[in-house]
């Protein structure tokens, strides 16, 4: 039972801790409950424990389980997909500018992690390769690896080329529709 | 002779990337001795506690 409520920005003020649990993407400072991440806010109540009505024979602790968990889901479009906004998933694509991270380096080229495509954070990697003819506009001939990137560079780059994408055929009976 | 048209076929795992434009290179370096460096040139990084330059392709910044 989690729905969404609004969402959150990190450092938000959600609650007090003696009321509320902390769930993933949250954390507490000074006895209270704050965002860490940018997301929805879902609250996880816990069900009524179950079982014969209480026998006031034993003295049990008070069960912390039965406080209600708040937690902010990391895919923002959780909650944007409720109001019928579908969020494109962005991936690279040829001309957009990308931010990324040198992994390796190699005499012919420098392999690196795509982070970031134009303005959006990628939740995932791609994985990109600039090669010597790549790195500058002149003196192509010229260009070494090693004296252009080390690895844990952050680097700006567009793209020039996907990855060579196979298995995609246009079916010609279809393709017939959009000619004629 | 042969004139080609088409730049580049990228392999099938990467996408092909390029950083030939002055706005674009390497915008965040550390140093060999682990600092951050700043760019001092269109090709040098400079490291501000050890003074050591290091070569980069640097990005022009906005």
């Amino acid at each position: 039972m989690a729905q969404a409520i609004s969402i959150a920005v990190p450092g938000q003020l959600l609650g007090p801790a003696s009321e509320l649990l902390p769930g993933p993407g949250t954390h507490i400072h000074n006895s209270r409950l704050y965002a860490s991440i940018l997301g929805p806010i879902s609250k996880t109540t816990p069900p009524k424990p179950q079982g014969p009505s209480k026998r006031l024979t034993k003295i049990t602790p008070v069960e912390p389980a039965l406080l209600t968990t708040v937690s902010i889901e990391r895919d923002i479009s959780i909650s944007s997909a409720k109001d019928g906004n579908k969020k494109a998933e962005v991936i690279p694509e040829v001309n957009s500018t990308v931010l990324c991270k040198v992994t390796r380096i190699a005499p012919k080229q420098a392999s690196v992690s795509i982070l970031v495509v134009g303005e959006t954070v990628l939740d995932g990697e791609w994985q990109g390769m600039i090669r010597t003819q790549d790195v500058r506009a002149t003196e192509k001939d010229k260009v070494k690896i090693f004296e252009s990137f080390r690895p844990g560079d952050i680097v700006r780059a567009v793209v020039v080329c996907p990855p060579k994408l196979r298995y995609i055929r246009i079916d010609a009976d279809q393709f017939a529709d959009f000619t004629g | 002779m042969l004139t080609n048209l088409q730049i580049s076929l990228g392999d099938q795992s990467n996408y092909y990337l390029s950083t030939a434009s002055n706005n674009l290179g390497v915008i965040m370096a550390t140093s060999e001795a682990g600092n951050a460096m700043y760019p001092v040139s269109w090709k040098e990084y400079k490291d501000p506690e050890t003074g050591e330059s290091e070569s980069r392709k640097v990005a022009k910044p906005f």
